[in-house]
């Protein structure tokens, strides 16, 4: 009976370190760029800064190119993106903590060309992905597909 | 005077044929199938459920085939930075383990 009270209790602390080990992921950032050509900038808090082979990518976070210039990032939940040249791109939004449910990915292409793979996320669930553009809302469905925006 | 103002007109229209719209275009996904994209745009919606099948960001007009030249030409760069997907495993623990002690 003692034996077993004190399992439990060992059990209870299991969970909890657990959960903390979760909130502490809640707090990473939502990826990292893996390839940059040209000049690409990602812009965070109002700061810019030169986008490098393993920068991080938070929420909230813009990134830019400039001409012939590209980037590809990859976020948490395996979520490819990929930008072309003279574009402007927003993560407005990433929650990805599927033990508390927390499940977001919206971002933002204000100009230019975006590819994007969907990852776990649209795949856990979908109406919670979305991309904005000046004329429309896109609505992901788990997959792959690229975006032009037109500049003015 | 007359020919040059004809030469413009026709630069400005072959100028406009050629710009592309917004717009977006389905792929296959990098398994082999395809997912499916719903454009919710400012004069309509269209749904995109088919391979290198696009449609113009505003919604305005049905889905219509985008050529594989047309894509290379406006997502070449884009497409080319896509990173490697990384491996996935999903993992499913059994709970009976755990009551396995009871």
């Amino acid at each position: 009976m003692m034996i077993k009270r004190v399992a439990m209790g060992l059990g209870a602390a299991t969970v909890l370190g657990a959960a903390a080990g979760m909130a502490s992921a809640a707090e990473a950032p939502a990826g990292y760029v893996k390839n940059v050509t040209g000049e690409v900038r990602v812009i965070s808090a109002g700061e810019a800064a030169r986008a490098a082979v393993g920068s991080p990518v938070a929420a909230g976070s813009t990134l830019k190119t400039a001409a012939n210039s590209s980037v590809g990032i990859s976020l948490r939940d395996n979520t490819l993106l990929s930008l072309g040249p003279n574009t402007e791109f927003t993560l407005s939004e990433f929650a990805f903590d599927p033990g508390e449910g927390k499940l977001s990915l919206a971002s933002r292409l204000t100009r230019g060309t975006l590819d994007y793979v969907s990852g776990v996320i649209a795949r856990l669930r979908p109406e919670a992905v979305s991309v904005a553009t000046p004329s429309s809302t896109l609505a992901v469905r788990g997959t792959h597909f690229v975006v032009k925006v037109e500049g003015e | 005077m007359l020919r040059k103002s004809f030469v413009t007109l026709l630069l400005a229209g072959l100028l406009a044929a050629c710009a592309s719209p917004s717009y977006v275009v389905l792929l296959p996904d990098l398994d082999g199938g395809t997912g499916q994209v719903e454009v919710r745009g400012t004069k309509g919606t269209q749904v995109l459920a088919r391979a290198n099948e696009g449609a113009d960001l505003d919604g305005a007009k049905p889905p219509y085939a985008v050529s594989e030249a047309r894509l290379q030409e406006d997502f070449g760069a884009a497409m080319a930075a896509r990173p490697e997907a990384a491996e996935q495993f999903q993992l499913y623990f059994r709970k009976r383990w755990l009551d396995a002690d009871r």
